[in-house]
């Protein structure tokens, strides 16, 4: 008897399972009815937000394998209700699962940019490992340039901004999550990579290419209107203004200079030299390229390994003091000048003279780094977070002037390879 | 000096009934290092950094240090008598007084997972879904509470088996993916704040860590043997190394951003740069980890469900458990919009209720041994032997 | 109605004619060299009869019985009876020959293929073992294919299947006891074991379990399991079954009890554990190394075959993180447009995969190339073309399938239960395979069979035993019987004792 209620029991929650299953309409939306946004750029206007999605757009077999984008431009008071507004035009569901990359244009920079960013924080589906990154202009501008390499302009960004680039030293990438931290840590002070697109160096090749991919660009957007009406007009009107702009020239992504950050706000940029020396004592770099001047020839350093070490001390009088030591391992990559076929060959061959001058560069850049930021007000060496951390005895004492009051103390040290 | 061997025999076949609490030493730690610091996962880690921030060991320690005490004294009561806490309490307190212990305890027990339940459902829809799930997502999770509900404690116990290596697998997997992003140094300073702010988030989490209170049923019958408490202790301290260890880690990749990280075990391996190209590869230790979860949520459901039966009389689990179950259903359904309201009724208002009994109680049962005969001792020699395939 | 047999040969037979009218039931009639009638009665088809002939006939019609009648009809007394049934079984040259009264015992003797000996005068009958029932040759089993190893299988006969278990385990432990099982059918069972290793409870048990059996037609051994399943209503399988007398005997010598069913070549074994159906027999014949690695593979294999379509239909709906983005985008192209949702495609392509499984079993050898073609072709290609099923879906269906048979003891129970984390997956999303799997960890650590654990040696954790589960350790290392299995004697292997110069102890 037993026995037969358990049966009854599990047919009974296998017919629930099985109405449930078969009829499978909770509010659920599948694949077939979410935008799935890869990038978010946002700008803003007075009080408003604009925000600019870039959705990625399968494409079906039949057509072809590239994906496209269609870039929805919504505004609102808040980000949030911005967003909404991608469902009300398109019909679609916006999922930010898949947002790897939230582009700040000047205009938000320009005030505490945690206004905005606090919704992409509160959002437990956005996975805040996503890039976050600024740039001069509006980021609509950016986001919506075509780029050579990429189909979507959001996945190329990403790949400017990748960890690999950050090896070789020439960007220097944050994720949300970091922005945050340092946003909220006792320097309040971050950094953001300002994105920009620039035009490829040939330009032959491309034009062929932007006139295939407008008339891509169009079947693929009236494939999108036939979906839904509604949200069909207004990409029409989005697809009319990108059709020209595709026929445009494309665009590359850099991400060489970097953007400074006190409480939120842009208070200054890292020139891309500043930004490649503060990557020495932030990132770790692997086959970075250094280049040094040595008897008025150029020499470029392969950087095979940094080491970077940050100590802050207090010392007699109550004195602050940051010494950040660097240890270079590096071997000669090229040299302006014509080599031997024995210099050629031997990368730990390095003309005499080169390391040290090299040294001697890096040391005297980090010191105007170090002294730009303190005149910015912007401790991006974590100056006040360290103190907290190591020295506390001092923190309450020294903690709001710290950074007009350390020492700047740096050894530099450039190894052979070999 | 020597000690008479005493051989006890096995009982007569027809008079031998299944028991509950039909744990072993291994079982039990086992349960102690590896289901019990569950719980500890969740929430607890953004709550403690939202009060003490870097200072999060400090109140786990101290909590650590509480329960186990607790929980060695329940030890050491079974250590002098040689009986079960059920035996014990029947005993000491007569039918009428063991009853009302039972369904104060199952009470408490019920009490106890008001607010797990609520976090629970909130952790499903944040990390189960990605779109917007419709209102009864959850009900499902009610289905497996009353099914093991009506499993006797030796399917519980031997769960805890499947669990030592689902535990260490997914966590370690867990640890792995995220200690490349972490900043142990984040942690310091050292006391950086005052006490009182270290005592308030002992207060405030002490829901999180009532663990010792779970061990009285869970010892209910258990047969005591020479060196069994120190191997439960000891695990017990596993288990709190293993949650010091995740929070070291979980502070160190959020830093200041960690008060706002809910349901930290399902965030802090994202990171993970392999990721990016496999997909989210982490959720599969995640989902493993909430298999353990769910045990470890569903054990005071279960267990008062334990002790309803010893106060009612009643043999018919299914009733029991579907009442209980049915009745946290429905508060789950009413109550999840006002999970603030609950949090803060359960952590910051009644907070005493945890200490309480799962320590105060276990320090009262120090009561119990008062006209306890010492028993022989009870050593691995002179008993007949466990037959682990039959636990 | 007589119940035993009376002295005159005629009444016998017209008794046992009244008993077995069947017209298979033949009756051979010779005289011995004095006259006295005898008759052999055996079932058509299932005697050797140029044995009878040679063996029981000739030998009896050289020889003089000296049974007479007196003019009052009566035969000769009891005393000269024995010394006649002593007479004819020394001239009866059978290897097999047995003595009985009841015609109860008689007809089934002769319903079993047995043929009966009667002489006119004498009450007792002689049952000849001269069987030769059809049978098919020993051949390799389809179900368990090994490249290396042994490629004998057991047949319908039990007889035979004895025979090769006894030829595997020749030492005098090992014991069959038989038993007859079915009203009707009368099957017989032999219960096979080591004496000393296998365990006296468990066995006790099957036996009851066995005894307690009343049913009219027992035509195979899953019939039997069916009776012993501890829980009648689990999708799990509760008893082990092989049809190759290798694994039989080395299941045996670990300390399980074997089940030969007469009529059936699939043999049982009991206590039964989960882990036993990710095990090969092929895994004792390799290296150690490749072993567990190939167990691995069939552990990783049957997640997959489970998990695969459930976890792709959550991944569109409920969960898309799940997938990486390039990946997502694959799928949500090819979903482009389809009719179904990804649950109900899913739904449709499992259907048909389990359609064209049954039907690829039932159809004519003939059908069945030009039908697959149909299957692969026209369901699979012609379908994705029209735009009724996206390719991945298939890929996953496929791939699942192709999964499941790398444990083919399992496939059943494996179909039953990708059903059902598909239609948790498809209701209640990630959250539900979660709960689901949770809830089958928690049936299984409670559900025993003859006192041993479904989920050993995981649980109850035994580390002896874990030895020879996922990872499979050198014979070497395993020294001792499974602990599961509650053997007393419990050392299989002895290692050899050398002296330092290396000459054996």
């Amino acid at each position: 008897m037993r026995a037969k209620n358990t049966v009854r029991y599990y047919l009974l929650v296998c017919i629930a399972l099985a109405f449930l299953f078969f009829s499978n309409d909770f509010g659920l939306t599948d694949v077939q009815k979410t935008a799935l946004v890869i990038a978010v750029g946002i700008d803003r206007e007075e009080q408003e937000f604009i925000v600019t999605s870039q959705i990625a757009l399968p494409k079906s077999e039949q057509e072809g394998e590239n994906t496209q984008s269609a870039q929805i431009v919504s505004k609102g008071k808040t980000v949030a209700e911005a967003f909404e507004q991608i469902n009300a035009k398109t019909g679609w569901y916006p999922k930010l699962v898949f947002c790897q990359l939230v582009v700040l244009g000047e205009s938000a920079a320009q005030k505490d940019v945690f206004d905005c960013l606090n919704f992409f924080l509160r959002d437990e589906y956005l996975s805040n490992g996503c890039l976050l990154a600024t740039c001069d202009g509006s980021a609509q501008e950016i986001l919506n340039a075509k780029n050579p390499v990429e189909e979507l302009s959001g996945l190329a960004a990403q790949k400017v901004l990748s960890p690999h680039s950050e090896r070789v030293g020439t960007v220097l990438p944050s994720t949300l999550r970091e922005f945050a931290e340092q946003y909220y840590a006792e320097g309040k002070s971050g950094y953001l990579p300002v994105l920009k697109a620039e035009p490829p160096q040939e330009k032959t090749a491309q034009s062929d290419k932007g006139g295939e991919q407008g008339r891509d660009e169009s079947s693929s957007q009236e494939k999108q209107s036939g979906e839904n009406s509604q949200g069909g007009q207004g990409q029409a009107g989005q697809s009319g203004k990108q059709k020209q702009k595709g026929q445009d020239e494309k665009k590359v992504f850099s991400a060489s200079e970097t953007a400074l950050f006190v409480n939120g706000v842009k208070v200054g940029k890292l020139t891309t030299e500043e930004s490649k020396t503060f990557a020495f004592v932030k990132s770790k770099l692997r086959l970075a390229a250094y280049l040094v001047k040595e008897n008025e020839t150029e020499y470029a350093l392969n950087v095979k390994r940094n080491t970077p070490k940050l100590k802050l001390s207090i010392e007699k009088k109550d004195e602050p003091v940051l010494k950040i030591s660097l240890t270079v391992t590096a071997g000669i990559l090229d040299g302006a000048k014509l080599q031997s076929l024995e210099e050629t060959a031997d990368a730990g061959k390095i003309p005499n003279g080169v390391l040290p001058s090299a040294e001697e560069k890096l040391k005297t850049d980090l010191i105007a780094l170090f002294e730009k930021t303190r005149t910015l007000g912007c401790d991006i060496f974590e100056c006040q977070e360290t103190l907290k951390r190591k020295n506390y005895e001092y923190y309450h004492q020294l903690k709001d002037e710290i950074l007009k009051t350390v020492r700047l103390e740096t050894e530099v040290k450039f190894q052979n390879v070999r | 000096m020597t000690t008479t061997v005493q051989r006890i025999p096995a009982m007569p076949k027809s008079k031998t009934k299944k028991q509950e609490g039909s744990f072993n030493a291994r079982q039990l730690c086992f349960f102690s290092a590896f289901i019990a610091p569950l719980s500890k996962l969740l929430e607890t880690p953004s709550l403690l950094s939202q009060y003490a921030l870097g200072d999060l060991l400090l109140p786990t320690v101290l909590q650590y240090l509480l329960q186990s005490s607790a929980l060695a004294v329940l030890l050491f009561i079974l250590s002098k008598t040689g009986k079960g806490f059920f035996t014990l309490v029947n005993e000491k307190l007569g039918n009428i007084g063991a009853k009302i212990f039972y369904a104060v305890l199952s009470a408490y027990f019920l009490f106890s997972s008001l607010l797990p339940m609520i976090e629970l459902e909130k952790f499903s829809q944040a990390v189960f879904y990605d779109t917007a799930p419709f209102a009864f997502t959850f009900t499902p999770f009610f289905f497996l509470s009353g099914f093991i509900c009506v499993k006797g404690l030796k399917s519980f116990a031997r769960i805890t088996d499947i669990c030592f290596p689902l535990f260490l697998l997914s966590f370690f997997g867990i640890i792995f993916m995220s200690v490349g992003e972490t900043d142990f140094e984040s942690i310091l300073p050292w006391f950086e704040f005052p006490f009182s702010k270290i005592f308030d988030a002992v207060k405030f989490t002490t829901s999180h860590f009532s663990d010792a209170i779970l061990f009285l049923p869970l010892l209910g019958d258990y047969r005591y043997e020479q060196g069994d408490g120190k191997k439960i202790y000891f695990s017990y301290w596993a288990g709190g190394i293993f949650v010091l260890l995740f929070l070291s880690v979980f502070y160190g990749i959020y830093t200041t951003i960690a008060p706002a990280q809910h349901y930290a075990f399902t965030k802090i391996a994202q990171y993970f740069p392999a990721l990016k190209t496999v997909g989210r590869i982490d959720l599969i230790f995640v989902y493993l980890l909430t298999v353990i979860l769910f045990f470890a949520n569903i054990l005071p459901v279960r267990l008062c469900v334990l002790c309803l039966e010893k106060t009612t009389d009643c043999k018919n689990k299914i009733v029991l458990s579907s009442i209980v179950n049915a009745g946290l259903f429905l508060f789950v359904f009413f109550f999840n919009k006002y999970q603030n309201t609950v949090f803060e009724l359960v952590t910051k208002t009644l907070w005493w209720v945890f200490p309480v009994f799962s320590v105060l109680l276990p320090v009262l049962c120090l009561l119990l041994l008062l006209g306890n005969k010492k028993p022989k001792n009870r050593t691995r020699k002179n008993t007949v032997k466990e037959k682990n395939y039959a636990r | 109605m007589e119940e035993k047999l009376l002295k005159n040969l005629d009444e016998n037979l017209k008794i046992l004619k009244e008993l077995l009218p069947a017209q298979d039931v033949l009756t051979y009639s010779f005289e011995t060299k004095d006259g006295v009638a005898c008759a052999v009665i055996y079932a058509d088809g299932m005697v050797n009869k140029q044995l009878l002939g040679e063996l029981v006939a000739r030998p009896l019609t050289k020889i003089t019985l000296n049974i007479k009648q007196n003019d009052g009809g009566r035969y000769e007394t009891n005393e000269v009876q024995a010394e006649l049934q002593e007479f004819i079984k020394t001239t009866l040259l059978f290897p097999e020959l047995k003595d009985g009264t009841e015609f109860s015992k008689l007809t089934d003797e002769i319903l079993d293929g047995n043929s009966l000996l009667l002489v006119d005068g004498l009450d007792t009958g002689f049952i000849i073992g001269a069987k030769l029932l059809p049978v098919r040759s020993i051949s390799e089993p389809p179900s368990d294919v090994a490249i290396k190893g042994p490629r004998e299988g057991f047949i319908e006969d039990i007889k035979t299947n004895m025979t090769l278990v006894r030829k595997r385990l020749k030492c005098p432990e090992l014991r069959f006891e038989t038993l007859k099982i079915g009203k009707r059918s009368n099957t017989h069972v032999a219960i096979s074991y080591l004496d000393g290793i296998s365990s006296q409870e468990t066995l006790q048990k099957i036996k009851e379990q066995l005894q307690k059996i009343n049913v009219d037609c027992i035509v195979d051994s899953s019939y039997i399991a069916g009776f012993l399943a501890p829980r009648k209503h689990s999708v799990f399988k509760q008893v082990g079954s092989t049809e190759k007398p290798d694994v039989f005997c080395a299941k045996i010598a670990e300390g399980r009890v074997g089940i030969l069913v007469d009529g059936s070549p699939i043999a049982l074994t009991l206590p039964f554990i989960l882990t036993e159906d990710l095990q090969s027999s092929e895994d004792y014949f390799i290296s150690p190394f490749m072993a567990s690695v190939y167990r691995g593979i069939r552990l990783t294999a049957l997640f997959v075959a489970l998990l695969l379509p459930a976890l792709y239909v959550t991944a569109q709906i409920f969960k898309m993180q799940l997938l990486p983005l390039g990946l997502m985008l694959t799928i949500a192209g090819s979903v482009q447009g389809l009719p179904l949702s990804p649950s109900l495609e899913i739904f449709v392509v499992l259907l048909l995969l389990e359609i064209l499984k049954e039907a690829s079993i039932r159809m004519p050898k003939y059908v069945g190339m030009s039908l697959s073609v149909v299957g692969a072709l026209v369901l699979g290609e012609a379908a994705v073309s029209a735009g009724f099923l996206s390719t991945p879906a298939i890929i996953v269906v496929a791939v699942s399938g192709i999964c499941l048979y790398t444990v083919p003891n399992f496939v059943e129970t494996g179909s039953i239960l990708r059903w059902i984390f598909l239609l948790v997956a498809g209701s209640v999303g990630v959250f539900g395979i979660v709960l689901f799997v949770a809830f089958l960890l928690y049936y299984l650590v409670g559900a025993d069979g003859f006192g041993t654990p479904l989920l050993s040696p995981f649980s109850p954790l035994t580390t002896q035993d874990l030895k020879d589960t996922i990872i499979k350790y050198p014979l070497e290392e395993l020294p001792k019987r499974p602990n599961v299995f509650r053997s007393k004697n419990k050392t299989r292997y002895r290692p050899n004792k050398t002296d330092s110069k290396g000459q054996e102890q």
